[in-house]
């Protein structure tokens, strides 16, 4: 795998425009590598979208990305993609593959070959707090924040070096959620992958982030280190949206 | 799974009789769908091969447009028609002499051969017991029972020198509804009908006890048995035509029909004896050995149009789904049109494509093709649409190729549907396929023509029950095929 020094990815003076929409307005953001930044705001603000710019679901109308230091605008998106984990709250599991199969996709999708990720897949389930015996199941037989997980570990099995999560633990009940993202945490730090993490829960980007965007209308509004963010929010709206962790 | 069909369709092919075995060109004989027109084509065939020349047998053309038709096109060299059909349902100069008919075919580059020495007219027929109570002797008896159950083959309903022309120059009341002249004589003798109309060299008449009224006002024209012939026939095969020349009257007609309708003997022993110049005796109707060859045999063809035209059907479908699924407008145009070939009725589909194919086996493939593509565009269409934006979405985010989503995602996911689709397609293929025998395609329908031809119910059941097999069979094996390819939770069929 080809490595660079530098961000994970980078976006700069970025537009997004859905006809006269304007989704995403001017946002320049520097994504760390092997480390979790944490995008919130309300529903609406452009989270999701910010996402799918950095694996090329959306395209800017002006600006750049740039992922592992080059320019979609001039990558082979498909070797692009194969290096980003995606998972997103509807997590997207293919009816007609077994748990296992939809774990190991993206392994027979680029390698044509799954044996070598048969070790992963079982080894991401146990982190993910899951049953080894769901593997033969059919994804309507699971819950739905089960499916989350397999989800998670369906972006994570090709150990990419970003991950992109939208939502991503939503569906976890609570009593456990607390549990997956301790060992969530434990393997990114192992594994040093970059995750983006978009989330409407504050106290989940408080736990997750180690950089805190806050995104509103399309804009960023504040972006810093957690700790810092979290003493002192900058500007009313940030101070508000973070201010449940005060409590 | 297509793979094989083809496959087994190509098996068909190679079994396919009258293949030239000789050397020489070969001559196509055709036949009309009724006895004597199949017993007369038999008897020149068998003349023709007597000659040494090869022959290949189409008969049991659907009607007097398509044999014509086929004629015309080459399809067949000769079939045995009469002067007066020639005159008025071809041509369509009612009273024209022999010379005019004979120039008009000349421009067409047909002949008629010299006369077989017999005249077959229409005829009125009841049943004789009905004829005596109600003293109907001739058609002008008629006017005074508008009440009289009226049937009469589908030909003679629309030919002008049928019923149309009958009924004006009589004055008859009675409003005829269309049967196969093959079940008429039937219907007539079980009181279900009053009056059909009958050829008057027709064999059963007298078996079915029905009585022939006589045409007082002398309105059928004379319906003089000729060959017909493309007049680029070989010398030999039509010197070999031209020596069957009044070698008939209408008594020995009657007789060889008789043979064919009442007795149950093969057309093939009735030609036999009549060449041998023998008073044969008649023969059982087809050895055991024949009837399981000749069933293998229709089968085999049937197989073969049902699975070309399938295979076709599936390539075209699916792929017209493929491009047209994010085309909504198009899409919609394509269902429409398809929908629209639906609604036209088989037998007429099967005629229309003649002009533009000839007989045989490339028009009825075309025509069932033509069919099979509503279920499967629509399924497809309707899988490929409903296929979950996300899960598309998923597997573009994982880095799939256009190849790969196609195979990981579209096809695996659209697959239920679209099997469903291939199985309403494969089973209405094998029904319409029956129908392709009219226009000379052979098959499973074969038996069934020639059955309804001679009224002859176990001929029909030989080409009926193994269609019904063959359809229940495919239902069978879609449902094996669901349950391999597509998981439980998956799967449209109730039953799979």
């Amino acid at each position: 795998m080809e490595s660079h020094s530098g961000p994970a990815a980078r976006l700069s003076h970025v537009h997004v425009r859905y006809g006269e929409a304007r989704i995403l307005d001017d946002i320049s953001l520097s994504i760390a590598p092997g480390r979790v930044t944490a995008i919130v705001g309300e529903s609406g603000s452009g989270k999701s979208t910010l996402l799918r710019l950095l694996n090329g679901l959306v395209r800017p109308a002006s600006g750049d990305v740039e992922v592992f230091g080059s320019s979609l605008g001039s990558s082979d998106m498909i070797r692009v993609r194969r290096r980003i984990g995606y998972a997103v709250q509807d997590v997207g599991l293919f009816p007609h593959l077994t748990v296992t199969e939809n774990v190991l996709l993206p392994v027979e999708i680029a390698e044509g070959d799954i044996r070598t990720g048969r070790g992963r897949a079982e080894h991401l389930m146990s982190v993910m707090g899951l049953d080894p015996g769901l593997g033969d199941r059919f994804p309507h037989e699971l819950s739905g924040g089960q499916q989350q997980r397999i989800g998670i570990c369906r972006a994570m099995i090709r150990r990419p070096p970003l991950l992109l999560l939208d939502e991503s633990f939503s569906g976890v009940d609570a009593l456990t959620r607390a549990e997956i993202h301790e060992r969530f945490l434990r393997l990114q730090a192992d594994e040093g992958i970059a995750v983006v993490l978009v989330t409407h829960d504050v106290r989940e980007a408080a736990t997750l982030g180690r950089q805190i965007v806050v995104l509103r209308s399309g804009k960023i509004e504040a972006v810093g280190d957690s700790a810092t963010l979290l003493a002192r929010p900058a500007g009313d709206y940030a101070r508000r949206l973070l201010e449940p962790l005060s409590r | 799974m297509l793979l094989a069909v083809t496959a087994v369709a190509g098996l068909g092919a190679c079994a396919e009789p009258g293949a030239p075995g000789g050397t020489g060109t070969t001559v196509v004989v055709g036949s009309k769908p009724f006895s004597e027109s199949y017993v007369l084509a038999e008897i020149f065939a068998q003349a023709l091969e007597r000659e040494g020349l090869n022959v290949q047998r189409r008969f049991g053309l659907g009607s007097t447009l398509i044999t014509f038709a086929a004629l015309r096109q080459g399809d067949i060299d000769v079939y045995p028609e009469y002067s007066g059909t020639i005159s008025e349902a071809i041509l369509k100069r009612p009273g024209a002499s022999m010379e005019d008919i004979a120039s008009a075919l000349d421009e067409l580059g047909l002949r008629m051969l010299p006369g077989l020495g017999f005249s077959n007219t229409y005829a009125l027929a009841m049943p004789r017991q009905l004829a005596d109570e109600l003293a109907i002797r001739r058609i002008s008896d008629l006017t005074a029972h508008p009440d009289l159950r009226t049937a009469v083959s589908h030909e003679f309903l629309e030919r002008e020198d049928g019923w149309p022309g009958l009924q004006r120059a009589y004055g008859l009341p009675q409003a005829p509804e269309g049967i196969a002249h093959g079940l008429a004589y039937r219907a007539a003798a079980e009181g279900r009908i009053d009056l059909t109309d009958a050829y008057s060299t027709d064999g059963d008449l007298g078996a079915w006890k029905l009585a022939v009224i006589e045409d007082d006002l002398g309105y059928f024209p004379t319906y003089l048995a000729v060959p017909l012939i493309d007049a680029g026939l070989e010398p030999a095969a039509r010197t070999a035509l031209e020596r069957l020349a009044d070698r008939f009257d209408e008594a020995l007609m009657r007789q060889l029909n008789a043979r064919a309708v009442v007795d149950g003997e093969s057309f093939a022993s009735i030609a036999r004896a009549f060449l041998d110049g023998e008073d044969a005796e008649a023969t059982a109707p087809g050895s055991r050995d024949g009837t399981v060859r000749r069933l293998g045999h229709n089968l085999l063809v049937h197989l073969k149009l049902t699975g070309i035209a399938l295979a076709f059907a599936c390539i075209a479908g699916i792929g017209l789904a493929a491009v047209l699924y994010n085309r909504p407008a198009v899409a919609r145009a394509a269902l429409y049109l398809a929908g629209l070939l639906q609604t036209i009725p088989s037998i007429a589909l099967l005629a229309l494509m003649i002009p533009l194919f000839g007989v045989g086996v490339l028009p009825a493939v075309v025509a069932l093709f033509l069919y099979a593509l509503l279920p499967i565009l629509r399924s497809s269409l309707t899988a490929l649409t409903t296929v979950d934006p996300l899960l598309q979405d998923v597997g573009e985010a994982m880095g799939m190729t256009p190849g790969q989503r196609l195979r990981h995602v579209l096809i695996p996911l659209a697959l239920p549907h679209i099997l469903s689709g291939l199985r309403i397609a494969a089973v209405i293929s094998i029904g319409t396929a029956t129908l392709a025998a009219f226009i000379g395609a052979g098959g499973l329908g074969e038996p069934i023509v020639t059955g309804l031809a001679l009224n002859d119910t176990g001929l029909i059941l030989q080409g009926a029950v193994p269609a019904a097999l063959l359809a229940l069979l495919t239902e069978l094996l879609f449902e094996a095929l669901e349950r391999r390819l597509v998981p439980a939770h998956m799967r449209t069929s109730p039953a799979a």
